[in-house]
């Protein structure tokens, strides 16, 4: 105690020559009364920790409980469908866009949940899948539903191409080299002014339509993103329980062990990597014909980490995790706009208070979702 | 002919010679040892073996064939398999995964059939689960199938270790020191599984301290001194053996004069 007090006396002693006698006092006191209320906040917040962890377990495991119940998938599924009737645009609008986000955790998930390899540029397979679509569109003239797996080919094709020199690379090395991929490409698109626009981005991209019937409304666009969700789900899942997916999360936990059980850990990475970004370029093609207008601004690196914080948010590893990571970092800040400027503080806050209270995330944990 | 051969098999890590000319043979169908003191080089003679690390020199025979420097996720499919000295579960999975994982190289289901979820995955993945419990079942673990395998004791992780290894239907099963830390009792469990899994037609090579361990059911045993094979023989002559002893105890110089 008297020690903090000295260092405060030392610090503002400091700054006495510079500001005068009365201003040093006032440092002196604001130093001295948060260094001793940072103290008593750590004990105490050690001892909060110690006692809220086991009824938040609690409560989490009831919840989680409810959550695995065989019917409730249809519940959310009914829920799902009907909010259109009851939603104003605004919010259904905030809907479509936690839908294609939900897409991209869901496919950072597969490389960062359940492969273990830190991908913080991410955001340049969306950006690869966007601009595919409009470029297509403005070049030659395709319409969605051709783009679309040509989109997802070349997405896919150049997750693979940037795994093959990436993976001689493990952990953090894996991340900067990602990143810089990630910079890479925003920047090709921001320079290339005779192939993209440059800055100003390309415009008039069409929404899709099925058999003559336009998708463009947001109700109808609602439905075709929520149809992608459920289809991105649906296949992570499945591959998650079949034998690629238990390679991916033996190379997560042990790389050499899962190399003494059989598994080629260099073509399982490329696998996780390519099928990541497939995803991707899905989200990508899905956000230009929603905006109908694309540019550079839309991918930077902030991008990567908002994708990112959803997965670490909502669970490492876990499914129906990331899609609510997905929903409440969407969300969240629009509930929070009444208060402008704090918004970000309270996210950050959020974020503090989940890494000490629940580490693995909402939903995630030791033998999530493993019992299928 | 000999189930495993190893021919002058050399192992340097810059200037250090971890394994230096070793040479020794095993009959299928039997359990030995390999001895030594700490930093012998036993377990980067495992590596070299499954293939984690390359020998810098020499060569290694699975029953014949010629599998020096072959990577390690191939090598199991030749059928060796191992458990390590600090044990590698795959601690967030379940107890179930682990030995899922390892019948990696036995599951076949195509890209098509997984995302279908047709008749040929389901059964494929059914036939794999029965599988896993079985083994499971065979070092007296059933009861644990889905629990997280960090949460078994520490006896469970071994057994489970080696239940995970022998689910790959290997010839040669490599153990790195399976009964480090046990009570006499687990030690008593672990070597009744070892002795079982000769009974199935299983090659076992172990590395092991306990040396009741070593001298109750190993048939030959080898012994490494500082990267080199000083000893080579059955229990009763090991024991015997002025080297091993030597190595072991160090030497009685100036005892005599």
């Amino acid at each position: 105690m008297l020690r903090l007090v000295l260092i405060a006396l030392w610090l503002s002693l400091l700054f006495l020559p510079f500001r005068g006698l009365k201003d040093s006092l006032i440092l002196f006191v604001i130093l001295s009364v948060s260094f001793i209320s940072f103290r008593y906040l750590g004990t105490s917040l050690r001892s909060l920790r110690i006692t809220m962890q086991p009824s938040g377990k609690r409560i989490y495991a009831k919840g989680i409980a409810l959550f695995r119940l065989r019917g409730s998938r249809y519940v959310v599924l009914l829920i799902l469908l009907g909010l259109p009737f009851f939603l104003e645009n605004y919010v259904l609008d905030i809907s479509i866009l936690t839908g294609i986000y939900a897409i991209l955790a869901m496919g950072l998930n597969v490389v960062v949940g359940f492969t273990g390899l830190l991908n913080l540029g991410y955001v340049a397979f969306y950006a690869i899948g966007a601009y595919t679509y409009a470029l297509l569109y403005a070049k030659i003239g395709l319409g969605f539903w051709v783009s679309l797996p040509l989109c997802i080919g070349l997405t896919t094709l150049s997750g693979f191409v940037l795994s093959v020199p990436a993976l001689r690379l493990r952990g953090d090395y894996l991340a900067i080299v990602s990143l810089g991929f990630g910079e890479i490409v925003r920047l090709i698109l921001n320079n290339w002014d005779s192939l993209t626009n440059g800055p100003n981005g390309i415009s008039g991209i069409p929404a899709p339509s099925v058999l003559g019937f336009p998708l463009g409304g947001l109700n109808r666009y609602y439905y075709l993103i929520l149809f992608f969700v459920i289809l991105t789900y649906g296949v992570v899942k499945r591959i998650r329980f079949s034998r690629i997916g238990r390679a991916w999360m033996a190379i997560r936990e042990d790389e050499i062990c899962a190399s003494t059980m059989g598994i080629h850990t260099t073509m399982y990475k490329l696998y996780a990597l390519s099928f990541g970004s497939l995803w991707a370029g899905l989200a990508g093609a899905l956000f230009a014909a929603k905006m109908q207008f694309v540019s550079p601004e839309s991918f930077t690196f902030m991008e990567s980490v908002l994708i990112l914080c959803m997965v670490i948010l909502g669970g490492i590893g876990s499914l129906p995790g990331v899609v609510v990571g997905a929903f409440i970092l969407i969300m969240l800040p629009e509930v929070l706009r009444e208060v402008q400027s704090y918004r970000m503080l309270a996210l950050g806050v959020g974020l503090i208070l989940m890494m000490v209270f629940r580490p693995q995330g909402l939903l995630g944990g030791p033998g999530s979702g493993s019992g299928q | 002919m000999y189930l495993l051969e190893v021919r002058g098999l050399t192992k340097h890590f810059g200037g250090i010679k971890a394994i230096e000319d070793v040479s020794f043979r095993i009959e299928g169908g039997s359990i030995a040892s390999i001895i030594g003191p700490n930093g012998a080089g036993k377990t980067t003679l495992f590596n070299c073996l499954t293939g984690i690390t390359k020998p810098t020199k020499g060569s290694l025979y699975l029953s014949g064939t010629d599998i020096t420097g072959i990577p390690s996720h191939k090598i199991v499919g030749l059928g060796i398999a191992r458990t390590f000295q600090n044990i590698r579960l795959f601690r967030e999975m379940t107890v179930l995964e682990n030995v899922l994982i390892s019948q990696h190289l036995k599951i076949s289901t195509g890209l098509f059939g997984t995302l279908m979820k047709d008749n040929a995955f389901l059964s494929k993945e059914k036939a794999a689960r029965e599988k896993a419990l079985e083994y499971l079942g065979f070092v007296g673990l059933c009861d644990a199938a889905h629990v997280p395998s960090l949460s078994l004791p520490y006896g469970g992780q071994r057994r489970l270790e080696i239940a995970r290894a022998v689910a790959t239907d290997p010839v040669l099963l490599l153990l790195d020191e399976p009964t480090a830390g046990m009570n006499p009792q687990e030690t008593g469990e672990i070597m009744e599984i070892i002795m079982r899994l000769q009974k199935l037609g299983k090659t076992i090579l172990l590395i092991e301290h306990d040396m009741k361990v070593v001298m109750g059911i190993s048939e030959t045993i080898v012994v490494l001194d500082h990267g080199v094979k000083i000893a080579e023989g059955a229990p009763g002559a090991i024991k015997k053996d002025q080297m091993v002893i030597e190595a072991y105890l160090g030497r009685q110089e100036h005892a005599q004069a």
